[in-house]
């Protein structure tokens, strides 16, 4: 078992470090260094932008790229967080509080190096912790039923909901308009055509490009266009020597460690996402700091532990993707989509029929993140300059792109006007603090959804009760129920207690 | 979008309220529509109309949820958001239905030339010249960059063929 994999592993580094497999990981490490370090885009916009330009290339190159584009996307967000205090992904919340107080004292160059050197380790250990992890959860996913793959979705949709943003119901709402998008167009089993409204371009189905760029792009855009905000943004000027003190060394690698063992098992459940882990990272090390009264002035600790957190919970993110095909974060549903463009569906069976793909693809993660630290600790100082693109260029650029993009999927204006559409409502959910994330991934989920849930039925000659009956299959469910409703029992009682 | 400069809770738990009435609403037309998906009788069970009435259940009822919440949930300015500076809005939604009427008719690169100065010009640009002057030439190399690199066929400027 383990030898097989590392055989699968040392096949897939012939992939990656071949001359072309290098090659596209470093465009892939720049695109997401670049993506990660300007405001208002970040991976899962330039991963979708991409979609349609990757069409003709090998997809083992494709994905290679996407997962530079990925993990850079990660170190360039802290860079940005650090010295302009607007954590470009939720994520990088935690870095932006104290990483900025670090550069407002003068120790800008040490957070950025123990954000970079932070995300490398703990990079590259969760990422061997996924070559570990996936073949046993392949072994697991291999029994899974249509019954067992529809309750896991289930989970997956109701985690992402209670998660990722402020309160339940808005995630469910964001979550609801995903799945209720992916229902538009031709049902593949019958042939019938479900709310098109008898315009003929619907037939195929809302293209999940023009969703994605409309929630990030234009959405993102009107949001901050709307916000007016006078003045220019303070950027702090990289200050203080490149390389970390003996005390900073000694104050950094704890932390680091215990961000990747919070973060990878974070990612790699199907709850997702990376800002639990980076705040639980966060309360951590405040607590174990031997210099308390520096959190909240700027502690190294309190960027090297949630900045590991972060990365690792990014490598973890890629286990269910990969073995089960179940996005957790808009960035994986992004990559679930890619796939299916080259009608290849990942889960257990890819590892068998593209094992070079596969492979490729995990062993180009460690070399990724070998480039990224060289890109982001001696260069840092360079991407900071993409800092000082004025805002009125950066935002026209973004939405240039973003038209081109659209256009091209099926030269067609219409979906220029769909992405519209889309942006305003990405406006008001950005406005009313309703989550982006779930509804790129009821949309691309929810069609796989809907087919193991007919599979299952048309198995149990359409009882329901298959989905209860299944231990596994009801264990998932229980789960699921308890995510949406446990919290909602637990504030009740508190409430019924203070009252 | 309802709140203003003055928006106080009332205004902003309208705006909460307006959401929740139209997720409800979609998933009212959406079970509509659902019942009107014909259907052949051996796949009466399993067929094309469970899952669609399942979403269209749920945004119902998480409309109705929604609307319950309103009356606690933060309205935006009471979350630090300034208030919404409607002109940039106009500005930045102008570039892109411009885009969208005119690409066909003037070509990529005018029409996203537009749509950059015009976005420029949302986010307070006031150089409406050096901003177009820009956005033509980036317009210009990802135009060429999607012809003759990717072959894509964008629409060409009318007249010059380009």
């Amino acid at each position: 078992m383990v030898v097989e994999s590392v055989s699968a592993l040392i096949n897939g580094f012939s992939v990656a470090l071949a001359p072309l497999g290098l090659f596209w990981a470093f465009i892939g490490v720049c695109l997401g260094t670049l993506v990660g370090v300007l405001p208002g885009i970040g991976p899962a916009l330039t991963v979708a932008l991409l979609l349609p330009v990757t069409l003709k290339l090998d997809p083992t190159y494709a994905f290679i790229m996407f997962a530079g584009i990925y993990y850079g996307g990660m170190y360039g967000g802290s860079t940005t967080a650090i010295l302009l205090n607007t954590p470009g992904e939720s994520s990088s919340i935690i870095t932006a509080v104290e990483g900025n107080l670090m550069a407002r004292r003068g120790r800008g160059a040490s957070a950025l190096a123990t954000a970079a050197i932070g995300s490398f380790v703990a990079g590259t250990l969760a990422t061997l912790a996924l070559s570990l992890v996936a073949p046993l959860i392949v072994n697991l996913a291999l029994r899974f039923g249509p019954a067992e793959y529809f309750s896991l979705m289930v989970l997956a949709f109701t985690t992402v909901s209670a998660v990722l943003g402020e309160s339940l119901p808005r995630g469910l709402a964001s979550l609801l308009f995903g799945l209720a998008l992916g229902l538009i167009g031709i049902d593949l089993q019958t042939g019938q055509a479900r709310f098109t409204m008898g315009i003929p371009e619907l037939l195929d189905g809302i293209d999940i490009v023009v969703v994605a760029v409309g929630l990030f792009a234009v959405g993102e855009t009107l949001y901050m266009a709307a916000r007016h905000l006078s003045g220019k943004d303070e950027i702090i000027p990289i200050s203080g020597s490149i390389m970390m003190t003996r005390e900073e060394w000694a104050r950094s690698w704890k932390p680091w460690l215990r961000g990747t063992v919070l973060g990878f098992p974070f990612g790699a459940l199907p709850a997702g996402g990376a800002e639990i882990p980076t705040f639980l990272s966060y309360m951590v090390e405040k607590r174990l700091t031997k210099k308390p009264e520096e959190f909240g002035k700027g502690a190294i600790e309190g960027v090297a532990g949630p900045e590991a957190a972060n990365n690792a919970a990014a490598a973890g993110v890629l286990v269910p993707l990969l073995t089960l095909g179940l996005p957790t974060s808009a960035t994986a549903a992004i990559m679930l989509a890619a796939f299916q463009q080259y009608g290849l569906q990942p889960g257990p069976l890819l590892f068998a029929n593209a094992p070079q793909l596969v492979w490729g693809l995990i062993a180009s993660l460690y070399v990724g993140n070998t480039m990224l630290l060289v890109l982001n600790l001696p260069l840092a100082g360079i991407w900071v300059r993409l800092l000082a693109i004025p805002r009125p260029l950066l935002y026209g650029g973004i939405l240039v792109f973003a038209g081109l993009g659209t256009y091209t999927l099926n030269n067609s204006t219409l979906d220029l006007v769909i992405l519209y559409i889309i942006g305003v409502i990405g406006f008001v959910m950005r406005r009313y603090g309703f989550p982006v994330a779930p509804a790129i991934i009821g949309l691309i989920l929810g069609p796989l959804a809907e087919q193991q849930l007919r599979r299952a039925l048309a198995i149990s000659q359409g009882d329901l009760t298959v989905f209860v009956t299944e231990p596994l299959s009801a264990a998932l469910l229980v789960i699921a129920a308890a995510a949406l409703f446990g919290p909602l029992i637990w504030r009740w009682r508190q409430t019924r207690r203070t009252a | 979008m309802i709140d203003q400069a003055e928006g106080g809770g009332r205004r902003a738990s309208l705006g909460h309220l307006v959401i929740a009435a139209a997720l409800a609403l979609l998933g009212i037309f959406m079970l509509w529509e659902t019942f009107s998906i014909p259907v052949a009788v051996t796949y009466a069970r399993v067929g094309p109309r469970l899952f669609p009435g399942l979403v269209a259940s749920g945004l119902i009822l998480n409309g109705l949820w929604l609307a319950l919440e309103a009356r606690h949930a933060p309205n935006p300015i009471a979350m630090g958001e300034p208030p919404v500076y409607w002109p940039a809005v106009a500005w930045v939604s102008a570039g892109i239905l411009l885009e969208a009427a005119l690409l066909e008719r003037i070509g990529f690169v005018l029409s996203a030339t537009l749509l950059f100065t015009f976005t420029a010009r949302g986010f307070g640009s006031r150089a409406a010249l050096r901003d177009a002057a820009i956005g033509f030439v980036l317009s210009l190399i990802a135009y060429l960059g999607f012809t003759y690199g990717l072959d894509l066929n964008l629409p060409k400027i009318p007249l010059l063929n380009f």
